[in-house]
């Protein structure tokens, strides 16, 4: 194909991405692998490369993974800045931007501003609209970790993400008006909302913040067109508020009891437990179902609320259509350390038994705890649970029962330090996602190498105040790094290759057909990695430091290029005391080939 | 917004007009169509109307240096009422501003600082005046000069060390 007709031809393709209803509610991980030569490992094919990024994973699965392979591990040391857009905003900017068609995406912190920049303008890529929800000042004060955004979603010609005062907009794509906007949750009650929302045909899912408020946790399913709510489920209390029912059949004996939501609290806890839906959501076609995790309960102090705390903690998976929940699996049963679930569940095909043998259907999740987990994702029953950083909360977790075997010398207590626990608070692994490339058969995971002493404290639950009731204080782990950029073979269970990192690795992470894999560290470094080996092949110094999630797309005048928020912030602001964080900033930087 | 010379008038009506929605919204979760929120009249506005003729010229009761009671009690409200999570177990902030850097946002006359937690702050300081009776604002008050205090005597000198291999400084990592 000459390079003419293949900007040509991909020029035809976004041109019609936007009139195609199909967008990112079509469902592109449905094909099961046939005729895909790249995918040595994974039976869940990647969907057909269209040079777009429309959901924030690209992929319903979590993958993180694009096709695109003009930038390789041979062309990645010529890449150089093609422009950069500055936010305006100055905090913590996570997520991805979206490429749909010509368009891309972007939603800044709070005060959550969006932007619709035209790549195929004249001269260079211009603002085509600009989008000012104006949320609720208060809603500042209630958000635990900055006042971020996670992510947003396309569908239906429309931008839909969550505000941070706990409200949903939607917002014509082509124009900048918004469409609906529907109210979540309380915010005079701490609840706000952070994380990024997916698209299953026509229902967006969205979920509460508020984890250290007290706030009672849930996750939602609104009509795309209208913003009506189709259903909720909440986290904790009787099994109608969970949506649970005959057909909630998890693998352990020990979650199919009535109303553990309630039997698992103290009187009337539950009510204000937590159990927050702030990470994401991913869905597999061929199961129908939806996965994500829950938070940590509320509060931290543990003595206030004996019993496992379900389903806080936890790892759920519920049919899209009505709500109702399949299976459910707790990762830190009565949670004592801040080990929320929330993090991805990245939906893969694995040969488990070597290669060859039949594939299991799994969703990997690499846990705050400190645990990898394979999980069977027609039931929740655990395949293989691996430490893959510095754990010593627990000493294993028995596949038998799933339940941790937890030390007890690391339990925290009222009044009383327990000293180097790891992981911390943050986790092993916190919100900044995983990749996974069918190319390598790797995962390559955000890691952090911290512990903590902690005390807990008696606290009491003021309505809008925090509902927390525990200090802690940070320990560098050992070897002295803060991070490391963890490739992970879910299969071996072992790590392949490790990149450590002064601070903490807090940025999502891209892998490309081209085998590299690209992430941001707090200092504002953006590299690129050789997929295979780790060496580090590309590597430049953005404005501020990198917490959002790279993607990568093809640009109407047919070229790759790869693009990354830069803007210090989230939980990482606890470290700017340190030398080396940056200052703050905000600004998109979007890189290419000459 | 952009308000012309005109638009002051209309202000009144488009606030009021936003305000019914806003009440409208509470009672309808999936309410389509709203237009962008308002936070007018809905949040603490930081005024000191309200505080009748104590006003301006209030003064903290508790400033005897040599009666450290005033101290306890107020860092025994500073935990109690939650205050501790949001700025801090030391005061330098956390999810909220710190208290010990001097920069007092909303003023830093006794009657500012007490209005603060008094009224709440609009950027999601909840207004205590409701559920603390005068007394035990001005305890918190003096508990945070206190505190103020100790933390300049500390970082005059030596920067505080917690030892080998720790973030010095750092608390309540989520």
């Amino acid at each position: 194909m000459t390079s003419a007709f293949r900007a040509a031809l991909t020029l035809l393709v976004l041109m019609a991405g936007p009139a195609c209803s199909t967008g990112s509610n079509s469902d592109p991980d449905s094909a099961v692998a046939a005729g895909s030569a790249s995918a040595i490992v994974a039976g869940v094919a990647a969907p057909p490369e269209d040079g777009q990024w429309t959901t924030q994973a690209k992929s319903l699965t979590g993958w993180r993974y694009s096709g695109l392979a003009d930038i390789d591990t041979a062309t990645v040391a010529g890449l150089r800045e093609a422009w950069t857009f500055s936010t305006g905003t100055l905090r913590g900017h996570e997520g991805a931007p979206l490429v749909v068609g010509s368009t891309m995406y972007v939603v800044t912190p709070f005060p959550n501003t969006a932007y619709a920049i035209d790549l195929a303008a004249p001269v260079q890529p211009a603002v085509k609209w600009r989008f000012d929800p104006n949320p609720q000042q208060r809603a500042i004060g209630r958000a635990c970790c900055d006042v971020v955004n996670r992510g947003w979603a396309f569908a239906e010609g429309m931008l839909i993400y969550n505000l941070l005062d706990a409200h949903t907009v939607a917002v014509d794509a082509a124009t900048g008006k918004e469409v609906w906007r529907v109210r979540m949750d309380d915010v005079k009650r701490g609840a706000t909302m952070t994380m990024a929302p997916l698209v299953v045909r026509n229902k967006v899912f969205v979920g509460n913040s508020g984890g250290e408020m007290g706030v009672h946790g849930w996750l939602a399913a609104l009509d795309v067109s209208t913003g009506r709510e189709v259903w909720r489920a909440f986290v904790t209390g009787p099994d109608s508020l969970v949506r649970l029912d005959s057909t909630f059949r998890p693998h352990y004996e020990s979650l199919r009891r009535p109303n553990l939501g309630i039997s698992t609290w103290p009187p009337d806890e539950w009510a204000r437990g937590g159990g927050a839906s702030w990470g994401w959501v991913t869905y597999d076609s061929t199961q129908n179902l939806i996965f994500y995790g829950t938070s940590n309960p509320s509060p931290w102090n543990q003595e206030q609320r004996p019993g496992a705390n379900l389903f806080t903690a936890a790892i759920l998976a519920r049919d899209p259509d009505t709500g109702m929940a399949k299976w459910a699996y707790q990762t830190t049963p009565h949670d004592e350390w801040d080990y929320d679930g929330v993090n991805e569940n990245t939906v893969l095909d694995l040969a488990l038994d070597g290669a060859g043998a039949p594939r299991s259907p799994v969703i990997v999740h690499f846990d705050r705890n400190g645990f990898v987990y394979v999980i069977d994702r027609r039931n929740g029953r655990v395949m293989s649970a691996t430490p893959f950083q510095e754990v010593n909360w627990a000493d294993s977790v028995n596949l038998a029962t799933g339940l941790p075997h937890v030390r007890a010398d690391k339990r925290t207590w009222e009044d009383r330090w327990t000293r180097n626990i790891c992981p911390n608070a943050l986790g092993a692994k916190n919100h900044p996602p995983t990749a996974w490339s069918p190319r390598t058969g790797l995962v390559y995971a955000p890691t952090m190498n911290l512990c903590m002493d902690f005390k807990a404290r008696s606290v009491s639950y003021i309505a809008g105040t925090p509902y927390w009731g525990a200090e802690t204080k940070t320990i560098v782990g050992p070897g002295g790094h803060r991070g490391e950029l963890v490739a992970w073979d879910p299969v071996a269970r072992r790590k392949v290759w490790g990149a450590r990192e002064k601070f903490p690795v807090h940025s999502g992470v891209l892998a490309t057909a081209g085998d590299l894999v690209f992430y941001g560290t707090v200092e504002g470094d953006f590299k690129a990695l050789h997929a295979r080996t780790g060496t580090l092949l590309w590597s430049k110094r953005l404005s501020s430091g990198i917490i959002g999630a790279p993607m990568t797309y093809r640009a109407p005048d047919g070229k790759q290029y790869v693009a990354v928020l830069s803007g210090i912030g989230g939980v990482m602001a606890q470290f700017k005391e340190e030398p080396g964080y940056p200052p703050q900033g905000g600004t998109l930087h979007v890189f290419a080939l000459p | 917004m952009n308000r012309g010379p005109l638009a002051s008038p209309l202000l009144a009506v488009l606030v009021a007009v936003l305000m019914a929605c806003r009440a409208a919204e509470s009672d309808d979760r999936a309410a389509p169509l709203l237009p962008p929120a308002s936070t007018a009249g809905l949040v603490p506005t930081g005024d000191p109307a309200g505080l009748g003729d104590r006003g301006a010229s209030m003064r903290n009761p508790y400033t005897d240096a040599a009666d450290q009671s005033a101290v306890r009690e107020g860092e025994a409200l500073y935990r109690s009422m939650n205050c501790v999570d949001c700025h801090g177990y030391q005061g330098k902030g956390n999810m909220c501003p710190s208290l010990v850097d001097g920069e007092w946002l909303f003023g830093d006359t006794p009657a500012d600082k007490f209005n603060s937690v008094y009224a709440g702050r609009a950027k999601g300081m909840p207004a205590y005046g409701g559920m603390l009776p005068d007394e035990s604002i001005w305890k918190i008050l003096t508990y945070l000069d206190d505190l103020k205090k100790r933390t300049d005597a500390v970082e005059g000198g030596a920067p505080a060390s917690e030892g080998a291999g720790r973030d010095a400084g750092v608390e309540n990592s989520r």
